[in-house]
Formats: structure tokens, sequence, C-alpha cells
């Protein structure tokens, strides 16, 4: 983590910005956000990596096994990066944007292997 | 890294890890308990009070089994709802494959099968239409067990453990997922939060004030639990990882696993799809044999794990044998195939890949079928620790606020103690009271199993309505006395399930150790005996403590509050 990428005191407490619905919101966005983002990025991740490895001659079983354990292994960082990063929209490119495009392209992938 | 990162993972691990914690703790729990599964299952059915056994013969019993075996209602009713049309009748249908399944802790024989049916699939993208069958046989005999005859251990607590009986949507496995990812989680921002791991380590200060001395065994627990609840978390996902939490070969790449199985299949030559052919059974008894010659070549004798069957009296159809995982970490393996018709062999499993190594390395230390007593305790250790490290943060938490939340008026502190008092002697006192009634009801009783399931949910929601009851004091900074409550109806529970044993089959303890050794039902005894001296001592010190926090012995408390 960067020296100014913290997450900001009132991103994980609402009362330390006042009690607005404002700081809630805001909680549970990133809480939400983090979560599910981290989930669907994962997801893509794993679409990516089990058409990838198939591409490269592996098989459908042995790329999925390797995907699974590498999931668990990804999904615990990105959600803690996504939590702490002060800048949502960007959380929300990174997520959004790499889910969308890793399945986007594993499902290419697929399109070009299936006979 | 700075504060504000820090705070940020305080945050996690207090508000994440009180959520999901009490979802976290019965997985943890009940997880413990499904180490010795099997032994639960032999003390809530005196019948099946027998040593272990091997696979039986095939051609001598378990093809007239077979014979017998109709597809279960449930799964009936289940594929009723797949398929178009109404169904043809049951006794009508050919089993096309099948398994049998035993370790080396069984008494009993697990087998199944699958039925084909003609009706056509609702959804194109389901699979074959077959409805299963399975049931459960007593190998020296070929008797098929009633079906209302609940296995306490590996059909209740087991499946608690992972899916907290909440079938619909899969949401049980979707809440233990989401649990174990935030044990995951907890773990990393806990390593985060707290500079001085070495010396948390070693740090326990049960004279100190209850916060103080609670937070020291939550940060211990987490320790020296650290490496196991991180690699049980982690195994756990994984164990369900395709086909709940992230099922890609089903969904989006389900065209590219379908060709990768008719690949594998060409690979193997293992035929994927029956050829319509009928053709009758060589003598499996024969094959099995040669797999066991084969498998003593290789200096890896053993007994049959896993026997199966595809394409049943078709041309294509083939006989697997598994060897039995009680000498390995993975469960099942090397096996060897042969043809169904004439008993020629047709591939022996090569060496795994390095992945596959891996991923049963990890799956099977999580299912821990192998063979290893000590380990096994270990586990039932690790998994009551991690319940410690839940249940002393749940305490951290509200001792942490109660005072506050009294003098404000808030009931915060109040609701989340009840609720801990519920999950955790609440818990307790539901598994333990299903095994007092699984000794109370009748033997031969209709729907007997229903009704311990029943028994299960009633007392476990007696138990939250009585930590709600009786929770007021929290909200006046004194301590719930449901907990101590609780902590009594554990050990006298506890104490009623060991002589209601005895009562009902015979089997008291002098017996089990000494005179007929039978150690799956007497390790639930001493077990059961354990839980209700812990509980009887936990009682005691709570009464000390409630006596202490009482205006007339105040003197104490001030003391103690001095500290605050």
């Amino acid at each position: 983590m960067g020296a100014n990428t913290g997450i900001s005191k009132a991103a994980v407490n609402p009362k330390a910005a006042g009690k607005g619905s404002g700081a809630v919101f805001d909680t549970l966005h990133r809480l939400v956000l983090s979560l599910l983002g981290s989930y669907c990025f994962t997801w893509g991740f794993v679409a990516f990596g089990i058409a990838g490895l198939v591409t490269l001659g592996v098989s459908f079983h042995g790329a999925e096994h390797l995907m699974m354990m590498l999931a668990f292994l990804l999904i615990v960082p990105v959600f803690l990066w996504a939590f702490v990063t002060p800048d949502l929209r960007r959380v929300w490119i990174v997520l959004a944007g790499g889910a969308i495009g890793m399945t986007a392209t594993a499902w290419l992938l697929q399109l070009l292997l299936i006979d | 890294m700075q504060n504000s990162f820090r705070q940020a993972m305080a945050w996690l691990h207090t508000w994440y890890g009180l959520v999901l914690g009490y979802v976290l703790i019965v997985a943890f729990f009940f997880g413990a308990l499904s180490v010795f599964d099997r032994e639960i299952d032999r003390w809530a059915i005196p019948d099946t009070r027998f040593e272990p056994q091997v696979m039986p013969s095939y051609d001598g019993m378990l093809k007239d089994v077979y014979e017998r075996l109709k597809p279960h209602p449930d799964d009936w009713a289940f594929t009723e709802m797949r398929v178009v049309g109404p169904m043809p009748d049951p006794d009508t249908l050919t089993l096309t494959s099948l398994y049998a399944y035993t370790t080396h802790r069984d008494p009993l024989l697990q087998i199944g099968g699958e039925f084909a049916i003609p009706n056509r699939l609702k959804d194109s993208a389901d699979d074959h239409a077959h409805v299963h069958g399975w049931t459960t046989i007593d190998p020296r005999s070929g008797e098929m067990l009633p079906d209302d005859q609940l296995k306490i251990g590996s059909e209740w607590f087991y499946p608690m453990h992972y899916g907290l009986h909440l079938g619909w949507n899969n949401l049980g496995y979707w809440l233990v997922g989401l649990s174990a990812f935030t044990m995951l989680i907890a773990l990393v921002t806990g390593i985060v939060m707290h500079r001085k791991i070495f010396k948390e380590f070693f740090t326990f200060r049960p004279w100190k004030r209850t916060q103080r001395s609670t937070l020291d065994l939550h940060n211990l627990t987490g320790v020296v639990g650290t490496p196991f609840h991180l690699f049980f978390a982690f195994t756990g996902l994984i164990i369900f990882a395709s086909f709940i939490y992230f099922p890609a070969g089903s969904s989006l790449l389900k065209p590219l696993h379908d060709q990768g199985e008719v690949l594998e299949s060409a690979e193997t030559g293992l035929p994927l799809e029956p050829a319509g052919v009928p053709a009758p059974m060589a003598s499996v008894d024969v094959m099995v044999s040669e797999a066991k010659r084969m498998w003593a070549e290789r200096d890896m004798a053993g007994e049959v794990g896993l026997l199966t069957i595809n394409h049943r009296n078709d041309i294509n159809g083939y006989v697997s044998v598994y060897r039995a995982g009680s000498d390995r970490v993975a469960l099942v393996g090397e096996g060897i195939h042969f043809k169904a018709s004439t008993g020629d062999l047709l591939r022996e499993d090569p060496p795994r890949s390095v992945v596959d190594e891996i991923n049963e390395f990890l799956t099977g230390l999580h299912l821990q079928h192998f063979e290893h007593w000590l380990l096994r305790w270990l586990y039932v250790f690790g998994g009551l620790i991690g319940c410690v490290c839940i249940a002393t943060g749940f305490i951290f938490f509200v001792e942490k606020r109660k005072r506050k939340h009294a003098e404000k008026g808030s009931q915060g502190a109040r609701i989340v103690d009840a609720l801990a008092v519920a999950t955790c002697t609440g818990m307790v006192i539901a598994a333990v009271g299903m095994l007092v009634v699984n000794r109370l009801l009748p033997a031969g009783m209709e729907g007997r199993g229903d009704w311990e399931a029943a028994s299960f949910w009633g007392f476990w929601l007696l138990a939250f309505a009585h930590a709600v009851f009786r929770s007021a004091p929290v909200a006046r900074n004194l301590l719930n006395p449901a907990w101590r409550e609780q902590c009594y109806a554990i050990a006298a529970l506890g104490v009623a399930a060991v002589v209601l044993n005895w009562l009902t089959t015979g089997d008291h303890l002098i017996k089990t150790i000494f005179l007929e050794t039978y150690w799956p039902v007497a390790g639930v005894d001493l077990s059961l005996l354990a839980t209700s001296a812990l509980s009887l001592f936990a009682a005691r010190k709570l009464a000390a403590r409630e006596y202490a926090q009482q205006p007339s012995n105040v003197s104490f408390e001030a003391g103690d509050v001095a500290h605050v």
C-alpha cells in the first residue's frame, strides 16, 4: 500500500464522518463492492484461466483444479485491496472491467476451441 | 503501513468476524464433530455397533442387493420437476450405473446408482435424464437399513458443517463459504492488527478482568490455530469451488468442459456413453482380485474403497476399482478399470499430475479418510480451538462495549451477547439434546429420523429464546445468566445421554472400554462426559462471577471496574 492509499477513517467508521446517511451509504457501497466485485473479478479470472490453460494444451479438469486453488489465493488480496482503496471509481473500473474483460476473453477462447 | 490501513483491517476483523462468526462457529463445531461422524453413527444406531467391514463380494452379494435398489423418493421428487411428462413406474427402471463406498471406519456399506428414464429434460443444458437411488446396507448380510434411521454423525452433523441443512438454492453452502472466506479475511486482518504475534502466543492472563483475559485467549487461540484455520478455510472452499462457488465448467464453459470430457474419454479408453448394445457382466470379483494383485505388485496392498460400474449391462460397460485411502492423504485412488463384459483390463490410472497431486492432497487432508487416530483427535482440538477463538471474539466484543451501552441505554451489546449464547452453548445443547432424544424415541418408531432432526432445531430454538429472555442484565453491564444456565443444561444433557445409552442398549462404559471393547461408543460416551464436566466447571465459574457482580458483593466488582 502506498503512503496515501489508506482508507479514510470516515469510510470504515460512519461516526467519524458524522451521523449522515451518506457515510453509512459509503461504507455499505464499499463493503458490497469489495465483496461482490472481488467475487466477480475472481470468477472472470477462473474462467479466463481455465480457457487459457486449455488453449495451452492442459486438460479441462487439470486447468479447473489449478484455477480453483488459485481463485482463493487471489480473492483475499483483491477483496482487501478493494476495501482499503480510497478511490471507489478505481475499484469499480478494475473489478468490473477485469471481470467483464476476463469473462469475455474466456468466452471468445472457448469459441475458438470448440470444434 | 499507515494507521488508516490498520484501522480498516480492524474494522473488517471486528464487523465481518462478528456477523459471519455466528455461522463460522457452527461450521467449526460441527466440523469437529464430523471428524468422528461414523463413531457418532454407531452410538445413534445401536444395531450397527460392530466392527468395520471390507468391501463384500459383488458376485455373491452386492449383485442381488442392487437388484433390490429402488430410486430414492427424494431424488424421484426432484427429478419429476426436471423432466417433461409423467415418470414411468419405478419398478420398471433399469440401473445403468452404480457405486459402493466404504472406509476403514465403516461397518456399513453405502451403495447407490443411476436409473435411466425415458423422459425428455426441461432444460436442454441439463445433463442425462437419470433418477438416483441410494441406501446403506449391512455388508455381512446384504440387508438394507431402514431409511428413517438417521445417521446423526454422517447425515446430520456432517452436512450441518458444510451446508447448515439449508438446501434452498444451496443457501447453506453459500453461507458457510462466505464464513470460510471471512475466516481467511479475519486471519489476515488479525495478523495485520496484531504486531506482537509471537508474544501473544505466550500471553494468557485469566486473572485479569474479563475483557483483557478474553482478548488474551482470543489472540492465543487465533495464533495457535492460524495454520490449521487457514488451511481448513482454504481447502473447505476448494472442495466446493468447481460446482458451487465458481461453476464455470457447468455454466459459461460447459461446451469446453463437455469437449474436454470427450477428449479425456478417448484418451483413457473409458467410454463416455453406452453403445445401446446389451452385454452380460463378467465376474466382478475376479476383476477386484486382479486389481488387488496389481496394487500388491506395486507394494500398495490395501482394500477396495470404491467400486463403480458404468453403463451396466451394455457392451461399453466398465468396472472401476479404487483403493481405499487408509494409508495416505488422498481419498481413494490407483483406479484400475476393466471391461465389464469380458473382465479385460482397460486402463490403470497413471500417476497424477502435479496439480492433481496438490489438489487431492489438500482436499484429502481436509476430509481425512486416512487411518491416523492421533491426527484425527488433533483435528477435533483444532476445530474446538477455532470455536474458542470465535466465542472469545464475541465475548470481547460485548465486554468492550457493554458498559458504554449500559450508560447510553443501548441494546447493542445485549443483542450480540444473546446471539452469542444462542450460538455457542445453544448449538451444543442442540447436538447433545438430539442424542438424548435419539435414545428416548422407540426403536421402531415411524419417522424417527424426522423427530430427531426436529428435536435438534427445537432444542436450538429453545436455547435462543432462553438466551434472549434472560439477556436483560447485559444492558445493565452485568453477565447474562443464560450462559451459566445453558452450561448446566449441557452438563445435565451430556450425563443423561450416557445414562440413557446404558439403559437402552446395555452398553455402559465398563463394558465398552474393558469387557467388550468398542471404542466408537466408548469414545462418544467419554466425550459427552468430558463435555458435561467442562460445562459444569464453566457454570460454577460463571456463578462465582455473577455472585461477585451482585450489589451486596460490589467491593470485588469495584476493584475489577477500576481497570476499565
